[in-house]
C-alpha cells in the first residue's frame, strides 16, 4: 500500500498482483495519479471499482456491498447444485463430523471444492466455521466429510449474494469480539475460537479457528 | 511462459517475495472510503510481469516454432521479465515501487 498526503490532499493506492485501487479525498490528484502509471505501464482506466479479485463491488444507497455472487453461482454451476433444494445454514449441527468418517472419497476434488469454498470467505464470513470444519480434513476425506461440503454449497444456493455490507458510521474505532465452545471437536476435545474485527463499524477481519492445545 | 521450476535459487534468482495487499486491508480501505465519502478507483496493469529489465542474467531454450538449423545448440538471454520466471512479480512490484516513490508516495 502506497500514500501520500501533501497540503489536505490524501491519496491512496492498494497493489493486488496487477490490480490497483486507487482512492482518496481529492479527485484531481487521483485523475493525475493515473496519467502518471500510465507513462510508466501500460494500463487500462477501469474507473470506479467494480470487480476485484472475483469480488464484486456494488455501491448503493446504504453503502458498499461486497459480494462473491457470480463466483457461487459458477461453483454451483460446475458442481450440478444448482437444481438441488437449499438448506438454511451452511453446517448441519445435528452432525458431529470426526476423522475415518465413512468411506475414502476422492482427495483431489475434495480439496479443489473446499479450496474454492475457502477462497468465498473474503466476503462471507457465515460460512467460515463450516469452511473451517470441512478444512481439518484436506489429508483424508471421508463421505460425512463431502457430503458436509455439499451441504455449505446447498446453503450457498439459498444465499447466493449474501456478503457484506460497508456502512457510514462516522467513526474510526476499532472493535474486536471474540467467543469460543465448549471443547466441541470429538476427535482431540479442543474448542473452537472465533473473532470479528470491526474498524469505523464495519466488519474488516475474522476467523473460525480451532485452538492449538486443549483447554483445561 | 517460462519454466521458472528449473531455476536454481542464488543463480538464477535471488529474491522472489513481492508484497501484496491482504484482504483484510482491502476492507479496511473499503471502511475508510465509505466513512470518509471517498471513490474508489481502479485501474488494470496489463502484462504486469512483462515491463521489468532482469537483473539476473538468464537462459532460454528456443522456442520450438522459431527453430531452424541456425538456432541448433544455441540459447536466448532474456532482457526483460517473463511470465513463469521466480523473479517475475518481485521485478514488477519492484518497478512499481520505484514510479511511486518517484511520485513522492511512500
Amino acid at each position: 500500500m502506497f500514500f501520500q498526503q501533501h497540503k489536505d490532499h490524501t491519496t491512496l493506492l492498494v497493489v493486488y498482483v496487477d490490480d490497483i485501487i486507487i482512492t482518496g479525498n481529492n479527485e484531481g490528484e487521483i485523475a493525475q495519479l493515473k496519467v502518471q502509471l500510465g507513462k510508466e505501464f501500460e494500463v487500462k482506466d477501469i474507473g470506479l471499482l467494480r470487480y476485484f479479485l472475483g469480488i464484486e463491488v456494488a455501491r448503493g444507497a446504504e453503502g458498499v456491498v461486497l459480494s462473491q455472487r457470480k463466483y457461487v453461482l459458477d461453483l454451483l454451476t460446475e458442481t450440478g447444485i444448482l437444481g438441488c433444494r437449499y438448506v438454511a445454514s451452511p453446517i448441519d449441527q445435528k452432525i458431529k463430523l470426526t476423522e475415518l468418517a465413512g468411506e475414502k472419497v476422492d482427495r483431489e476434488r475434495y480439496q479443489r471444492l473446499v479450496g474454492r469454498l475457502i477462497y468465498l470467505t473474503h466476503a462471507r464470513p457465515d460460512i467460515s466455521f463450516a469452511v473451517s470444519v470441512v478444512s481439518r480434513y484436506m489429508h483424508d476425506p471421508r463421505k460425512d466429510h463431502m457430503d458436509a461440503v455439499y451441504y455449505s454449497m446447498r446453503y450457498l444456493k439459498g444465499a447466493l449474494g449474501k456478503g457484506l455490507i460497508f456502512r457510514k458510521h462516522g467513526h474510526f474505532n476499532i472493535e474486536g469480539y471474540c467467543d469460543s465452545d465448549w471443547a466441541s471437536c470429538v476427535d482431540d476435545r479442543k474448542s473452537i475460537s472465533g473473532y470479528w474485527m470491526f474498524v469505523g463499524g464495519n466488519l474488516v477481519s475474522w476467523k473460525s479457528k480451532k485452538q492449538s492445545v486443549v483447554a483445561r | 511462459m517460462a519454466k521458472g521450476y528449473s531455476q536454481t535459487y542464488d543463480i538464477d534468482y535471488d529474491e522472489t517475495f513481492a508484497p501484496i495487499a491482504k484482504m483484510s486491508t482491502v476492507r479496511t480501505l473499503i471502511s475508510l472510503v465509505v466513512n470518509k465519502d471517498w471513490k474508489l478507483h481502479q485501474l488494470d496493469v496489463k502484462n504486469a510481469f512483462l515491463h521489468e529489465e532482469l537483473m539476473e542474467e538468464v537462459y532460454v531454450a528456443i522456442p520450438p516454432v522459431f527453430g531452424t538449423i541456425q538456432t541448433v545448440g544455441k540459447v536466448c538471454r532474456l532482457r526483460k521479465s517473463l511470465y513463469g520466471l521466480k523473479q517475475s512479480p518481485r521485478a514488477w512490484f519492484d518497478k512499481l515501487r520505484r514510479a511511486m516513490v518517484g511520485m513522492g508516495y511512500q
